[in-house]
């Protein structure tokens, strides 16, 4: 059921789905985009990878047509993430003492950071933020491309409370920008010098306090608008049966990944998942804009989706890993083409978005 | 619905917040009739905003706590129906424009709503078209709504409040964060939509000079206690009145005007002004600050236009300087360049005689207290009374005393003890007032200070200021409210688009705007701006005689 309402001859007109960006490529395909993109920082520490992911996220970036304030609080949030990134390169070169290839050694005495300091720590740090770096303009990128109104609108109507958790996460961030900045400056002006963990009360108590705040009017402005509201009909079979099943499914998965079937397991706490989505009552959701699939759109999710794919099936079937570790002893990362050229089609958004 | 039924019925109503050791409402009985629009208000903290949330089930269903008696909204008993359910009875619009914007496009912002009640596509086009009319903001439909001024994005809100088409439409502080002509506009729109469509507003407001006009019903609120009636019923017995309200309950005119133009009927026959009294002039002492040529751009590389252009002036102790313009005139940022927090792109800003260029921020904060437009950037300590200590550790002082007469000056003493972020809008207004001007920097500026703050406050704290100054120091403030300006200046400076097109004397300044114009001056002129100089000028027997023996007759 659904309410029609008003005048009947009206036509719609095709609303449009240009993003804030000016990109052509719609949220669907950005959202496959940025999984794909966020898969290799999850699941490999060798630098070689990491960095072809970090260069192509920042092609990517630097080729989306237009910056939005949003996206100029995401830039601040990659240079305070990379700046962490590279006092983790150092924290860990100065505190892991351990390793095979010795840069030199800082006298005993010296409290935590005397010791040997090794070219192995330097490696761990350094794959470290290069993971965290991609992980970061990926976000940055996607935030930039794509608006949070089309992201809530892709959010399953069963889960509406995960779509206003992300919606508050996503504005969150350069709303936590600003706030740190209005913080920041309005207790400079009392006279206080940040100058070490003791001062920084002043500035991560109100910017908690701010954020908060506005998460809970965010929530309420969402409540307020009914978002999430009306279950249209019972389910047909009762909530709890499906959400005891799921737990069921749940315990089995835990077990086979405990035998180490790790396959087996991961669908079994998929599936878990899925009933779990599934006990919510139905929610009616209609929508005001089309999702449309333009060529590049298709081209763009199409080829992330199949590099992702790609990657998967080259790991299983032949003996190239995307694995390594700089620890006990420093070896060269190993480097397959093939694995590589997988991530090459991360960039068509930069080839294929003209708007 | 019969057009005698209620849209909503409050009854027996009492309320009390997680945690709190008393009731924030009490025995609250209201009925809100079809095509009523009644105007809330009471002091800073008194439960309005509580209040107006136990209309659509924010309390209890969102913010917890304890809730006794019952709301009724049509048929839906706000115990068992959420905000949710209630979202098509009960429109809902915030304080803050841009906190309750939910997305990037306005005719995404204003249509949500109706996504998620399962509309189809064409009643959706129809009921947005019709919004945007009602609103007149068709122009902005593709806009980015954190692009647009305060005033539009308010009228987006409403916009968005009204897509469902709910028999209530419920507004807290709608227009507190506005300039006076984009308060104006939403007012002026809310009073269309309750011409036009005859729907039920409940509006906290105050700004109560420019909502009494729109309304027919009040309802005060006193420590969670309420009492409702018709207008011209509870406007006399209203504690805190505009200026213009006040003037006529001095003269005795009945009923009690509420616009300009319902109070010339009273001064038509008005006979010449007594003169005015001899001002003694604001004590000229040396000078504190002196701006000169200042220009600043926000862009990189000086593109753009200017946030601030060749901005002069020279502040003197004694003086109370009112920064007065639209929103985005460069107010604030004036403000923050004299505090050091930004830096001249040419130009210069003295204090006393030194280039504050080269000064570091927090030595120009030994002389220059900035409290900034949201209290909260500065509030962190356990205790109300804690901050005053802080501050003055900050800046390497010793305290006289703990500030406890301070904070009594100011009347939140009874605070002292609390927690800062369990205060009201306007309570932390104050709250932050204090934690600076504990420190008595010899220059205080203060930006938009009065937001959230009743008359009464609002009057004290002008006293307080003026005070304050009149100590050898100085004070700036950044304000839309033009009452308050009035109460408060020795001196006003206009700026528009970054620059100062007018310095004047606020006599000089405020009687001849017609944006910034205070009520009072509007009705008798000569120069008159605050209920002190409407008395002084024309006192109750003489304009109480003459007014109501012309209007009997």
């Amino acid at each position: 059921m659904s309410r029609a309402g008003g005048g009947s001859d009206v036509t719609p007109r095709r609303a449009s789905t240009a993003t804030p960006s000016g990109s052509t490529i719609n949220a669907g395909a950005w959202l496959c985009w940025f999984a794909a993109a966020c898969a290799l920082p999850l699941t490999s520490r060798n630098p070689f990878y990491l960095l072809l992911g970090l260069v192509i996220a920042a092609v990517v970036y630097l080729a989306l047509p237009r910056r939005t304030r949003a996206a100029k609080a995401w830039t601040a949030f990659v240079i305070v993430g990379v700046s962490m990134a590279t006092l983790a390169i150092l924290f860990n070169v100065l505190t892991v003492h351990v390793g095979d290839a010795t840069i030199t050694t800082l006298p005993d005495a010296l409290p935590i950071i005397g010791g040997k300091l090794t070219w192995n720590a330097f490696g761990y740090g350094a794959t470290t933020a290069l993971a965290i770096g991609t992980l970061l303009l990926s976000a940055a990128t996607f935030n930039t491309a794509v608006r949070h109104s089309d992201l809530l609108r892709l959010t399953p109507a069963r889960v509406d409370t995960l779509g206003m958790v992300s919606s508050i996460a996503l504005g969150a961030t350069p709303a936590t920008l600003g706030a740190l900045r209005d913080v920041y400056d309005a207790q400079r002006a009392r006279g206080v010098r940040i100058r070490g963990p003791r001062d920084a009360a002043a500035l991560i108590t109100p910017v908690l306090g701010m954020s908060l705040e506005r998460a809970v009017t965010y929530a309420e402005a969402l409540e307020v608008r009914g978002y999430g509201a009306r279950a249209m009909q019972p389910p047909r079979v009762p909530v709890r049966l499906v959400q005891a099943a799921s737990g069921i499914v749940l315990l089995t998965a835990l077990l086979l990944l405990g035998r180490g079937l790790a396959l087996a397991g991961m669908v079994a706490a998929l599936l878990s998942v899925l009933l779990l989505i599934g006990s919510v009552p139905p929610v009616r959701r209609t929508r005001y804009r089309s999702l449309i699939w333009t060529r590049a759109s298709v081209l763009v999710a199409a080829l992330a989706l199949g590099g992702l794919v790609a990657r998967f099936v080259l790991l299983v079937v032949t003996d190239t890993t995307l694995a390594w570790d700089a620890f006990p002893r420093l070896t060269t990362p190993p480097f397959s083409l093939l694995l590589a050229a997988t991530l090459l089609p991360l960039l068509a958004p930069a080839l294929v978005d003209t708007p | 619905m019969t057009p005698r039924q209620p849209v909503a019925a409050v009854e027996e109503l009492s309320f009390r917040y997680p945690d709190a050791t008393r009731d924030t409402l009490r025995d609250v009985n209201w009925e809100i009739a079809p095509a009523s629009v009644t105007l809330v208000v009471g002091p800073s903290g008194s439960g309005k905003s509580s209040l107006l949330r136990t209309l659509n089930g924010l309390i209890p269903h969102l913010h917890g706590g304890q809730l006794r008696g019952s709301v009724r909204v049509g048929a839906l008993d706000s115990r068992t129906h959420g905000p949710r359910d209630l979202a098509a009875h009960v429109g809902f619009v915030f304080q803050d424009p841009e906190a309750q914007l939910l997305t990037d496009r306005v005719e995404d912002d204003i249509v949500l709503a109706l996504e998620h009640q399962g509309y189809e596509r064409r009643a959706m086009r129809v009921r947005l078209e019709e919004c945007l009319d009602l609103l007149g903001i068709g122009h902005l439909r593709q806009r980015d709504p954190h692009d647009l001024s305060g005033g539009e994005r308010q009228r987006i809100a409403i916009a968005a409040a009204l897509i469902l088409r709910p028999d209530l439409l419920v507004l807290d502080e709608p227009t507190s964060q506005l300039d006076p002509l984009a308060a104006h506009d939403v007012l002026s729109a809310l009073a269309r939509l309750s011409d036009d469509t005859g729907i039920a507003l409940v509006l906290a407001e105050h700004r109560l000079d420019r909502a009494l006009p729109l309304v027919d019903r009040l309802l005060t609120v006193d420590a969670g206690t309420v009492r409702e009636g018709s207008r011209d019923a509870l406007l006399p017995a209203l504690s805190d009145v505009p200026p213009l309200v006040a003037f006529a309950q001095a003269h005795g005119w009945q009923p009690l005007p509420v616009t300009v133009r319902g109070a010339r009927t009273w001064t038509s026959d008005l006979p010449e002004p007594q003169p005015a009294a001899a001002q003694s002039a604001p004590t000229s002492g040396d000078d504190l600050l002196r701006v000169e040529r200042l220009t600043y751009h926000y862009a990189a590389r000086q593109r753009g236009p200017a946030a601030l252009h060749d901005v002069e002036f020279t502040l003197r102790q004694g003086e109370v300087l009112a920064l007065i313009g639209r929103n985005g005139s460069g107010k604030t940022t004036l403000l923050r360049q004299l505090i050091g927090l930004l830096r001249p792109g040419s130009g210069r800003v003295l204090l006393r005689g030194s280039d504050t260029r080269t000064m570091p921020v927090h030595d120009l904060a030994q002389h220059i207290g900035y409290v900034p437009q949201h209290p909260t950037t500065i509030l962190h300590q356990e205790r109300l009374i804690d901050e005053l200590a802080f501050t003055l550790h900050a800046l390497g002082r010793t305290a006289a005393d703990d500030g406890r007469a301070l904070l009594d000056t100011l009347g939140i003493a009874a605070l002292a003890e609390r927690h800062p972020y369990d205060l009201s809008g306007g309570e932390r207004q104050r709250a932050a007032l204090a934690a600076l001007a504990v420190a008595q920097p010899a220059v205080l500026l203060l930006d938009e200070p009065t937001r959230g703050l009743p008359g009464a406050d609002k009057a004290r704290l002008a006293a307080w200021l003026r005070t304050y100054a009149a100590g050898g120091r100085a004070v700036i403030v950044a304000s839309h409210d033009v009452e308050f300006t009035a109460q408060v200046a020795t001196r006003v400076l206009h700026l528009a688009d970054g620059e100062v097109i007018a310095d004047a004397a606020p006599a000089t300044l405020l009687s001849d705007s017609l944006a910034f114009g205070t009520q009072l001056g509007r009705l008798l002129g000569h120069g008159v701006l605050t209920l002190e100089d409407a008395l002084q000028r024309f006192p109750p027997s003489q304009i109480g005689t003459h007014a109501r023996d012309a209007h009997h007759r």
